[in-house]
């Protein structure tokens, strides 16, 4: 596909998910609803991944360039972030390692688990 | 008024691709950890405007033209989870369950963490959704009674520790999983720990980029449920 209509399906698919996500009882970020629906129309094959390959490339390699307005966006709460500075630094760096370690023994767990069941569920 | 070029969209996008790029450049120089490009890049973007004393309002508009490719860009991570679409046919319960265990961990240690260090609530209820991408975190937060402002800066915390760890732990303890340690960065440090899984391996890469999106919505789960 020419790149403006790779953009435009990515642009439009966030604003499907937008609309979608007032809808919905809970919070869902329409970004995540987005990238639901991409999945859905790569596996129905309504889209060709080779369609959206070279603007998803792109995005995806510079990923966190998007997300440093956010990171200086910091500074307009600086003088809250430094009230409780050590207390967050604390709890995130004990957390997010556990974290880490918790969901990777889960998933390895369960992985494991399953291929003992053997061939059986495989279905 | 002579300065009001410097209010409109040019000036952040500007700011933020030289800042960036300057960032990417010291990256492939030192490959420390502590070279990430988001940080590296926030910590120059907020030195150049508190040197030249440039307010934040005049940085917010441009700011908000770059964040808005933040949603296509989420989108994006689909176009992965396809590409590794046999793995996840073969391991979709360990994904799930992981992101539910990792997710739910992670609410429930902050909590604890939150209690001990007698933080106010409104702290409290900023640091529960840190493990999840920043959007989601930040309505997360507003919704439950925390400040947005105070999830980025967790949920930025969290994912800068997560991206500077990954390997280290990987060698210390042997994770050799690449599915699981996929699930693992994205579930503890969505997109940064994704791009963190990027490097490590297209699978790393995409399981971290499904572990996003899954872990997200367990968490939102587990705040309307306890919370």
């Amino acid at each position: 596909m020419i790149l403006p209509l790779e953009l435009c399906l990515l642009f439009g698919l966030c604003l499907a998910g937008q609309a979608v996500s007032v809808l919905l009882p809970f919070p869902m970020p329409s970004s995540v609803l987005a990238m639901a629906f991409l999945l859905l129309l790569l596996q129905t094959k309504l889209v060709r991944v080779e369609a959206v390959a070279r603007s998803s490339s792109f995005l995806l390699k510079y990923l966190s360039l998007f997300l440093v307005p956010a990171g200086v966006s910091l500074m307009e709460s600086a003088g809250l972030l430094s009230q409780a500075l050590w207390q967050l630094l604390l709890i995130c760096a004990v957390t997010t390692p556990l974290t880490i370690l918790v969901t990777y023994y889960a998933t390895r767990g369960l992985n494991a688990l399953l291929n003992k069941g053997g061939e059986k569920h495989a279905a | 008024m002579p300065l009001d070029w410097l209010y409109g969209s040019l000036f952040g996008v500007t700011l933020t691709l030289l800042c960036y790029g300057l960032a990417l450049l010291l990256n492939k120089k030192l490959s420390s950890p502590l070279a990430n490009p988001l940080l590296v890049a926030s910590v120059l973007c907020v030195g150049v405007l508190l040197a030249l004393r440039i307010p934040y309002a005049a940085y917010e508009a441009g700011g908000s033209v770059v964040s808005l490719f933040l949603g296509p860009a989420t989108c994006a991570l689909a176009v992965n989870i396809h590409r590794q679409w046999h793995w996840l046919r073969r391991a979709w319960l360990p994904v799930l369950g992981g992101c539910a265990a990792g997710s739910l961990f992670s609410v429930a240690s902050v909590y604890l963490f939150c209690r001990l260090l007698q933080l106010e609530d409104s702290l409290t209820f900023s640091l529960l959704p840190k493990a999840v991408t920043t959007p989601i975190a930040m309505e997360l937060a507003s919704l439950t009674g925390g400040v947005p402002a105070i999830a980025v800066a967790a949920v930025l915390i969290s994912g800068l520790l997560g991206s500077i760890l990954a390997q280290p732990l990987q060698k210390a303890l042997r994770l050799e999983d690449p599915v699981a340690l996929g699930v693992a960065l994205g579930t503890a440090s969505h997109a940064i720990g994704t791009t963190k899984a990027l490097e490590l391996g297209e699978v790393q890469g995409a399981f971290s980029g499904m572990a996003i999106g899954i872990s997200g919505l367990f968490t939102s789960l587990w705040l309307a449920l306890f919370f």
